[in-house]
C-alpha cells in the first residue's frame, strides 16, 4: 500500500488515542497511517515513502519521540512538518527539544487538531478543502 | 656661732712658744693647725704634718699659695676668710688624696681664734672619717642588696604566679595549643591538644610539627609535605596561616576533622623565634555539617519526587482524558450527522472513564494512607473466595492467557476488608499480566502457615533486578526505561498493596531473579491469631 497524495502519519503506543486520531482525521477525508513507536514508523516510511505531515507522540516504548525525530532529521532532514502530541505541561519545550514544526497539547479538541493540522500542511493539501 | 672664747692667760699669749702646748698639741690623733689672719701657718701638730706629708719648719710661716695652684690657694683662702670674718665655725666634707695614693674621706672644722692682742687666728682640725664612711657605705650596700634581694623575690614569686596562670589558662583552653620554636619544634602543648592526637597521655615536647602531623593529610588531598604545616609555614612566611582544614586518623585509629591556624613569635627586637599553632576539634561540627547536607538532600530530593510526580499525575490523567474527549466530539458529530454512533466508539470512551477513576481512586488513596485517614471496614471473610473470585475475573479479561489458582480445601477465615484484599490482589495479577508477554502463564497459590496464609502470584517474566526491588513498594517509585514506557502509571500501585496489607497487620514481599521471573507475595494474620 502507497501513501496517497498527502498522508499524515501518526505515530501514537496508546491504541484507543490512535483509533479515534485515525475516525476523526478518515472522517475529514484524510489518509492516515499508524505505527505504535518511532521504529515502526522509521520502517513504515521506508516501505511506503514520505508523509505529508508527522503527528508524534513523544512517551513510547522501543524507540521514543525524541529517538524518531533524531533519526528521522538525520535521514530526511526537514522535508516533513513533524507535530508533537504531548500531555506534558510545557508542550511548547518538548516540540523545542525535538525541533518540531508545532505542537498539540493533549488533551485536545478535534477543532484544535484540525487548525493546528492546516497551520503545517503544504497548503495545496486536499484538507484545506474540505476542512 | 663660733666656740666660746675665753679671754688668754698671760701665759697663752705666745703658745706657739709654749713646749708644754706643743708637746699636748702633739698628742692629739687628729691633724691640728693655726693660721693667722695673713693665712700663714703658725702652729702644727705633728698629726698634721704627717697628714700634709710636710715638715713643720717648711710650713711655718708659708700658705697655701705656697703648696697648691694659684686658683685653688685662692679658694682655699676664700673659705678662711669667710670664717674669719664671721667667726661661724665651718665644718666641710671633701675627698682626699694622700700621698701613697689613698683617697681619704675627711671633715675639716675651722673656727675663728681671737687672742688678748685681738689677733684673729683660724683653728682648724681634720678628722678622717673614711672608716665611718666605708662602714656608712657597707650597711647601706647591705640594705640595698636585701632590697633588691628582696625586690627579686616578689618578681620571682610574681612571674611564678603569672605562669601558672597562663599555664592554667593554656591548660583550660578548650583549643589545642601547640608552641613551636624557630626549627618547628614543639616547646609546650596544652591539654586540648594532647588530648586531640592521644586522649590525653602523651605529651608533645621537643618534636617536630611533622611527626605529630604525620597521620594527617590535608582536606585538599595529595601527599603530606612537612615544610606544608600552618605552624612551620607560618615562621617561613612570617605570616599567620587561618583556618586550614585536615581530615585527621588519630594514634587510636579514629577519624576526625581538625582546623589548625598558626601564628609566628617575635622576640624583643621583632626577629621570629617561634610559632603558635592551634588545632580545633571540628568533627562533631563536620558530621553535623554532613548530616545536615544529608537532610537537605533528601528533602531536596523528596521534593523532586513530589514534583516529578505532578508532572507524571498530570500526564497520566491527560492520557485518557486524549482519546475521552476526541471520541465524545466525535460522537457528537456523528449522532449529528448520522443520527447514530457505532458502540465500539462508547465501550472504548466508558474503558477511558474508568482507567481515570482508577488513577483518581489510586490518588486518593495514597493521600489516605499518608495522612493515616484510611479506614478499613473489617469483617470475617474467606481468603479463598476472594483469590477466586479475582482469579476468574482476570482470566475472562484475559481469556488467552493461562492463570493457575491453587486454594487449600475449605474456607480461609481472616479478618480484612474484603475490597482491600482484593484491590491488592488485582493488583499483583494486573502487574504480573502487563509485565510479562501474552502467552506466559501465571500461577497463583494459597498456603496456609500457622497463625499466617500467604497469598503469592507467580510469573514466568524478565524478572527483577535486586537494587530494584527494594524499591518497588516506595511511593511514586517507577521503573526507569523502557518498562516505564511499556507500562505508564503514578508509581502508586506496589506502594498502596504494601499500605493495605500493613494495615491489615500483613506483608507484602517479591522474589525474583532476572531471567527467572517474579514472585510477589503476601502474608496475612489468620482469624483469631495474635498480631504484632
Amino acid at each position: 500500500m502507497k501513501f496517497a497524495d498527502h498522508p499524515i502519519l501518526v505515530i501514537e503506543d496508546d491504541e484507543d488515542i490512535g483509533y479515534i486520531l485515525e475516525a476523526v482525521l478518515k472522517a475529514k477525508n484524510c489518509t492516515v497511517q499508524q505505527a505504535r513507536n518511532g521504529r515502526e514508523a522509521l520502517e513504515l516510511i521506508e516501505r511506503e515513502g514520505l508523509p505529508s505531515l508527522i503527528l508524534l507522540d513523544m512517551r513510547m516504548p522501543v524507540m521514543n519521540g525524541w529517538q524518531f525525530a533524531a533519526a528521522f532529521r538525520a535521514k530526511y532532514d526537514r522535508r516533513v512538518p513533524i507535530v508533537v502530541m504531548t500531555a506534558a505541561s510545557d508542550p511548547e519545550m518538548r516540540a523545542r527539544q525535538v525541533q518540531a514544526d508545532g505542537w498539540i497539547a493533549k488533551p485536545f479538541s478535534i477543532r484544535a487538531l484540525v487548525e493546528c493540522l492546516q497551520r503545517h500542511l503544504p497548503s495545496d493539501h486536499l484538507f484545506n478543502h474540505v476542512a | 656661732m663660733g666656740p666660746v672664747i675665753v679671754p688668754p692667760s698671760p701665759t697663752d699669749l705666745a703658745p706657739e712658744k709654749s713646749a708644754f702646748f706643743k708637746a699636748i698639741l702633739n698628742t692629739i690623733a687628729d691633724p691640728v693647725f693655726v693660721k693667722d689672719d695673713q693665712h700663714r701657718w703658725v702652729l702644727l701638730n705633728d698629726a698634721y704634718c704627717e697628714f700634709f706629708g710636710a715638715k713643720r719648719e717648711d710650713l711655718i710661716g708659708k700658705s697655701d699659695y705656697d703648696f697648691f695652684p694659684g686658683e685653688q690657694a685662692k679658694t682655699f683662702w676664700a673659705m678662711d676668710l669667710a670664717v674669719l670674718e664671721s667667726g661661724r665655725t665651718n665644718e666641710n666634707e671633701e675627698l682626699f688624696t694622700d700621698r701613697y695614693g689613698v683617697t681619704h674621706t675627711i671633715v675639716t672644722r675651722k673656727s675663728r681664734y681671737q687672742n688678748g692682742d685681738g689677733r684673729l687666728f683660724l683653728v682648724g682640725t681634720i678628722r678622717d672619717v673614711s672608716g665611718k664612711k666605708e662602714a656608712e657605705a657597707h650597711r647601706l650596700n647591705l640594705a640595698l642588696e636585701h632590697r633588691a634581694r628582696l625586690e627579686a623575690e616578689r618578681e620571682r614569686k610574681q612571674t611564678e604566679e603569672s605562669n601558672a596562670r597562663l599555664h592554667s589558662i593554656l591548660e583550660a583552653l578548650p583549643v589545642g595549643v601547640f608552641v613551636l620554636d624557630r626549627e618547628g619544634k614543639v616547646i609546650e602543648s596544652n591539654a586540648a591538644a594532647n588530648f586531640i592526637w592521644t586522649g590525653g597521655h602523651t605529651h608533645f615536647s621537643g618534636v617536630s610539627e611533622h611527626s605529630i602531623h604525620q597521620d594527617w593529610s590535608p582536606d585538599r588531598g595529595g601527599p603530606l609535605i612537612p615544610g606544608d604545616w600552618a605552624g612551620v609555614t607560618a615562621i617561613r612566611r612570617a605570616q599567620a596561616v587561618l583556618g586550614e582544614v585536615a581530615d585527621i586518623r588519630r594514634r587510636d585509629g579514629s577519624n576526625g576533622t581538625i582546623l589548625i591556624s598558626a601564628v609566628p613569635l617575635h622576640d624583643a627586637r621583632g626577629a621570629i623565634n617561634g610559632a603558635v599553632v592551634t588545632n580545633s576539634d571540628i568533627t562533631q561540627l563536620r558530621q553535623l555539617e554532613v548530616e545536615l547536607r544529608a537532610a537537605k538532600e533528601t528533602a531536596e530530593a523528596a521534593s523532586r519526587l513530589k514534583s516529578e510526580f505532578l508532572d507524571i499525575a498530570a500526564h497520566e490523567l491527560r492520557t485518557p482524558l486524549t482519546p475521552l474527549l476526541a471520541l465524545l466530539e466525535n460522537g457528537i458529530e456523528q449522532v449529528t450527522q448520522n443520527g447514530r454512533i457505532p458502540i465500539e466508539q462508547l465501550q472504548k470512551a466508558l474503558k477511558q472513564v474508568f482507567r481515570l477513576n482508577g488513577l483518581v481512586d489510586d490518588l486518593l488513596d495514597a493521600s489516605r494512607l499518608e495522612h493515616g485517614r484510611l479506614v478499613l471496614r473489617l469483617v470475617e471473610t474467606d481468603l479463598n473466595g476472594i483469590v477466586r473470585e479475582c482469579v476468574s475475573e482476570f482470566q475472562a479479561r484475559a481469556p488467552g492467557r493461562k492463570i493457575g489458582c491453587e486454594t487449600p480445601a475449605g474456607a480461609v477465615w481472616i479478618t480484612a476488608d474484603p475490597d482491600r484484599i482484593y484491590h491488592v490482589l488485582s493488583n499483583l495479577l494486573d502487574n504480573a499480566i502487563r509485565y510479562t508477554p501474552e502467552r506466559s502463564p501465571i500461577e497463583v497459590v494459597v498456603t496456609v502457615l500457622n497463625g499466617q496464609v500467604k497469598v503469592e502470584v507467580t510469573d514466568h517474566g524478565a524478572g527483577i533486578a535486586p537494587e530494584q526491588q527494594k524499591n518497588l513498594f516506595t511511593r511514586f517509585y517507577r521503573a526507569n526505561g523502557e518498562q516505564m514506557l511499556r507500562h505508564p502509571g503514578l508509581g502508586l500501585g506496589l506502594y498502596i498493596c504494601s499500605q493495605l496489607v500493613a494495615l491489615h497487620h500483613g506483608e507484602v514481599g517479591v522474589r525474583s531473579a532476572p531471567g527467572q521471573g517474579s514472585s510477589f507475595f503476601m502474608v496475612l494474620p489468620r482469624k483469631g491469631a495474635k498480631v504484632a
